[in-house]
């Protein structure tokens, strides 16, 4: 998993450098001296010499000859020569560590820019040793349990193993933070087993850490960088087994098309399909929340149909009548207009705009925007019904989507939610007198900068707002904030295992019940400059 | 990829469950369902015992995994007693597989015939099965490190235990674990031999790095126990039954990182971004993988010089593509076979493509074809059959008629789409000569091709029932597999699958005339299908049909004996 991240670094790198790697290869045309660069990779903890890390150094110019790299011998010691000048990063990895702690060389860090001739000496790369959780799944008597999913959540990405034969398990590679660790059984999606030989089936449902059925009531397990946290011994409580079923309509059943119903949440992501008498049933879901939603694709035309998630809580007992709908895609056209009757093109002809699908991650098209910088009018296309953030960016400093309208109704914190097919027009209003939110970020000791600090609306959802950096004496602040109930919260990206995003909401709520002391609700009006401080968790 | 591990207990159901949540309404068991008369339910009774002692195993949950229609899963459970004795009643006649379940043991196949032999059971209406005997046996745990190329722990590597005979099914349930970060794996397996097999799942890109320390960039490749690439040249490790075979390390073996470079030519003034897609596979019939990097113009004009990184060896097949405002460029397809260096200089030269129209007939019809058919289909295809590649539809065939714009050069099968109720594709014919087997080669270009398809309403059609000497046949998990009788040079091409209906049918139509082979795998029959319809083709026997016959024949399902005789 933490590769993965990486690898994402490295992608993000990709598209952010092309510009870089022009300048590059304009350089490398002209007369100039091989570089060399050489350094050390040490345990970030022990200071400890690290053979065999592999070090990178890339432009990103895709060419033959825009990246080098060594592996440390013995004594730590890497080295690459003949390099030709020019801007670099830098990246390292070995088994068993994780980040690569801020770079000294020459003081620019992890970005290298390597001149004609020069000669880079004593490179330090710090690299963090991973944690390490491990321990046992038994069932309600203490019995081993063998091939149960464990998963420790709490990161960006939640780390996975499975228990053996023995109902031990070790989560490897994992980052230093505070996490859940769950475990979950995946039975085959059959109904309850009828007996008549008088004894009953036992079910588990998903368990925290120590034998929680939800993250509310759990224990948090801290692994520490380069430590083993053992012992961690999971009960699992039993579950009766669960289903959600219902019916699916809206479209008309032709051969060569398939229609089905897909439920993702918490723990599962699963299909169903949907018969010709128009219901669906899934059986022994985890209790959890999940989101359902129709689908359906006519192979021979190459259409699909899509309809409105419908948002479920499953906790002691089965879910049943719910209804789905799909519909084709369809777009929506609207205008911006802007508060007190400004004249649309003197100022916003930099202004843009973006629609981002909320929740859902489907690979299905996503919509696009065209916006017309002299009108202010706009058009969306291949919208289905679900869940969209309307975005502006470049606004004048201040400024904000004050209300988003369709037909009289009014779509709170531009997240537009589409139940079915709509027309429009869309009515974008920006308001000039957006709301502030400033403070400073603190721990025990003081205002600390460098922190992540996540700016949530207060919705069923808890859709991600904004997000910024405190900055020098802790500070951090959002502008531009329409009026309504947010909640924020400050973290340590290193200790808290990664990034916060919305979307991601499987994990979400066990991620916001970590966070629960250290959350702030506010509630801001128009114009409003509210202060608030925030703390980190210890 | 964590869930499908999950549920790798149930591997071999998967492909009956993936359908059956599709079940609609599936509330309510047969048993309750007013289709089902009361005195129409049967019981069934046994005892589960140790197949090595013969002693009697208690707390094994034995569960009967039933189909109703529309694939309807149900299921029925009891648990055995001290003296292994187990019992359910009200159970409705349908298939069942029956399932014991005991941590730390498994089920043994049964040798004898009789019901539930191979696992599977058909109850007829109102049976009591008064002493049905399941065995069961020990497991046996492989464990032991996948280690790097330097020695240290490898973690989050494949571990698979391959079965030395394809038939032992259980293998594909349990075999399989992840290393965790000591580079330490625990597989517990049914007793027999086995090939342990790492592969690191990591896949890396980018161009080659340069390197001046005298080491050098390599990929891991998938490794046999103790460290060999070449699974015959693999050690098989015995799995006893209530034995541990520890300490199996396995030294992973590493491939020098090569790549394919060159030069697109061919880019129009004015296109600010080309693609180059790479596939890549062991084979032009075993494609495996697909993917596509791109390039934009920074500065001025694209060079067009590309370089593909980070590829071990194997088979290749890349070609570069762009569009210019509404047309599409693509360049010919370079097949490359990368054995132990890199391959430079490849030149790809980016073209229009062509249209490619003509009518489609109906044998003893005058004129146009029936208004079923949509549309023609040009799929890509390659020496043995479908390939990975492009396909292209053609605009709705109206009278007849059709066209396909934009096709690039390539082999390709004709497709119709839909075919009519039983008929075939009787010839192709491209500007006036055939193309044997439907097969058109536009692999150098072709301007303007016209094609005159005839289709037969006449097909073949080859039926019967599917016959066991052993238990009976699950419906729900039993396919027919028909294909042409044709030495497989290169895998095998054309089979259709036909899962059995649930009175034990089966039926093939629309079948060109030739001689074909009809092969049953076990139920439980997983992996590659070219290896499964080689292991079974010799035993099979060739039936030859001639245009618009009909061939009724019931057909014995292959079995699953569960020995593992070494080759």
């Amino acid at each position: 998993m933490k590769r993965q991240n990486k690898l994402w670094l490295y992608l993000f790198l990709a598209v952010l450098l092309p510009r870089a790697m022009g300048q590059v290869r304009a350089n490398s045309l002209q007369e100039e001296k091989p570089a060399n660069v050489s350094g050390i990779v040490i345990n970030s903890l022990t200071g400890e010499p690290l053979a065999h890390a592999h070090v990178s150094f890339d432009t990103f110019a895709q060419t033959k000859g825009s990246r080098y790299g060594a592996v440390s011998n013995a004594s730590g010691q890497f080295s690459i020569a003949g390099m030709t000048p020019g801007n670099y990063h830098m990246f390292a990895e070995r088994r068993g560590y994780g980040d690569m702690l801020d770079v000294e060389a020459n003081g620019a860090g992890a970005a290298l820019q390597l001149k004609s001739g020069e000669n880079v000496k004593n490179i330090v790369v710090r690299l963090v040793p991973d944690a390490v959780i491990s321990g046992r799944v038994v069932d309600a008597k203490g019995a081993p349990m063998e091939h149960i999913d464990v998963t420790a959540v709490g990161g960006v990405q939640p780390y996975h193993a499975q228990t053996d034969d023995r109902g031990e398990f070790r989560l490897g590679g994992v980052r230093a933070g505070r996490y859940f660790v769950r475990a979950l059984t995946f039975p085959p999606p059959l109904p309850p087993e009828v007996r008549s030989d008088g004894t009953s089936e036992i079910n588990y449902g998903p368990t925290y850490y120590p034998n929680s059925p939800d993250a509310k009531s759990a224990a948090l397990v801290q692994p520490r960088a380069g430590q083993e946290t053992s012992g961690i011994e999971i009960k699992l409580v039993p579950s009766p087994v669960l289903s959600v079923s219902g019916t699916a309509s809206g479209f008309s059943l032709k051969e060569n098309a398939q229609f089905t119903v897909e439920l993702r949440g918490a723990h599962m992501r699963t299909e169903a399909r949907v018969g010709a008498d128009q219901k669906f049933i899934f059986w022994r879901v985890p209790r959890g929340h999940y989101q359902l939603f129709a689908q359906y694709i006519d192979f021979s035309a190459r259409k699909a149909m899509r309809g409105a998630p419908v948002e479920i809580d499953l906790i002691d007992s089965s879910i049943t009548g719910i209804h789905l709908d799909v519909s084709a895609s369809f777009e929506l056209s609207g205008h911006i207009r802007i508060e007190g009757g400004a004249a649309w093109s003197e100022e916003t002809a930099a202004y843009d705009m973006d629609i981002q699908p909320l929740g859902l991650r489907i690979n299905i098209e996503t919509p696009s925007v065209t916006l017309n910088r002299q009108d202010g009018s706009f058009k969306i296309e291949t919208l289905y019904p679900g869940r969209y953030r309307l975005v502006m960016g470049d606004l004048r400093k201040g400024f904000y989507i004050k209300s988003v309208q369709l037909e009289g109704k009014e779509f709170p914190n531009s997240i537009l939610d589409f139940h079915g097919p709509a027309s429009g027009p869309l009515t974008v209003e920006l308001g000039k007198d957006g709301a502030e939110i400033f403070g400073a970020v603190q721990d025990a000791k003081g205002p600390v900068a460098g922190m992540q600090v996540a700016l949530f609306f207060d919705n069923a959802y808890s859709d991600l707002a904004s997000t910024t950096v405190s900055g020098a004496e802790g500070r951090y602040a959002f502008y531009g904030l329409a009026p309504g109930k947010y909640r924020i919260l400050a973290y340590d990206r290193k200790k808290s295992g990664g990034d916060w995003s919305s979307g991601q909401g499987d994990w979400l709520s066990d991620q916001i019940a970590l966070y629960e002391s250290v959350i702030e609700k506010l509630d801001v009006s128009t114009g409003d400059k509210v202060s608030q401080d925030l703390r980190l968790l210890p | 990829m964590k869930l499908l591990a999950a549920l790798l207990p149930y591997a071999f159901c998967l492909c009956v469950l993936a359908q059956s949540q599709d079940t609609p309404a599936a509330q309510e068991h047969p048993a309750s369902s007013s289709a089902v008369q009361a005195d129409e339910s049967g019981s069934i009774a046994g005892t589960v015992v140790n197949s090595v002692t013969g002693k009697p195993l208690e707390g094994v949950h034995v569960r009967l995994w039933g189909f109703g229609p529309d694939k309807r899963p149900f299921v029925y459970g009891a648990v055995s007693n001290a003296s292994g004795r187990f019992s359910i009643t009200g159970v409705p006649p349908a298939s069942y597989l029956v399932l014991p379940e005991r941590l730390g043991f498994v089920m043994v196949p049964g040798r004898k015939k009789g019901p539930a032999a191979n696992g599977t059971l058909q109850l007829k209406p109102g049976e009591m099965v008064p002493d049905l005997t399941l065995e069961m046996t020990l497991r046996s745990i492989i464990s032991g490190h996948v280690l790097d190329e330097y020695g240290d722990p490898a973690m989050n590597i494949q571990v698979a235990a391959i079965p030395l005979s394809s038939r032992t099914v259980m293998a594909q349930m349990y075999g399989s674990a992840t290393t965790d970060d000591h580079g330490y794996f625990r597989m517990p397996l049914p007793p027999g031999n086995y090939y342990i097999k790492a592969t690191d799942s990591e896949t890396r890109s980018g161009i080659p790095e340069i390197r001046t320390d005298g080491t050098a960039e390599g990929s891991y490749v998938e490794t046999y126990y103790p460290g060999v690439t070449d699974k015959s040249a693999a050690t098989l490790v015995e799995a006893k039954a209530g034995y541990e075979s520890s300490s199996i390390e396995i030294r992973l073996a590493r491939s020098p990182v090569l790549s394919i470079s060159g030069e697109i030519a061919g880019i129009p003034d004015g296109v600010s971004s080309v693609s180059l897609t790479t596939e890549q596979g062991t084979s032009l019939s075993k494609m495996h993988s697909s993917g596509t990097q791109g390039w934009s113009v920074i500065n001025g004009k694209l060079d067009g010089k590309f370089m593909v990184g980070h590829l071990s060896s194997g088979f290749y097949r890349i070609y570069a593509h762009c569009t210019k405002g509404e047309q599409p460029l693509q360049s010919q397809i370079a097949e490359i076979t990368l054995t132990d260096s890199s391959v430079e200089n490849v030149s790809l030269t980016l073209a229009p493509g062509f249209e490619v129209s003509g009518t489609v007939k109906v044998l003893g019809a005058l004129s146009a074809a029936p208004a079923v058919v949509r549309s023609v289909q040009l799929q890509a295809d390659g020496p043995s059959g479908p390939s990975y590649g492009p396909s292209y539809a053609s605009e709705p065939v109206v009278n007849g008629g059709f066209r396909i714009r934009n096709v690039f050069a390539g082999r390709y099968r004709v497709l119709i789409e839909p075919l009519p109720e039983g008929g075939f594709v009787k010839s192709v014919q491209v500007n006036g000569s055939s193309a044997p087997a439907g097969i058109v080669d536009f692999s150098s270009g072709v301007f303007d091709a016209k094609l005159e398809i005839m289709i037969s309403p006449n097909g073949g059609r080859i039926s019967g029932r599917v016959e066991s000497d052993k238990g009976t046949v699950m419906p729900v998990l039993t396919r027919v597999f028909l294909f042409p009788d044709q030495e497989p040079a290169m895998g095998f091409r054309d089979w259709k699958m036909s899962q059995v209906t649930p009175d034990g049918g089966y039926s093939f139509s629309g079948l060109p005339p030739g001689k074909y082979r009809v092969v049953i795998p076990p139920p439980f029959t997983t992996g590659d299908i070219n290896d499964t319809l080689q292991q079974y083709r010799t035993s099979s026997e060739v039936i030859e049909i001639k245009e618009g016959e009909k061939i009724v024949k019931n057909i014995k399902a292959a079995d699953e004996d569960g020995n593992e005789a070494p080759k």
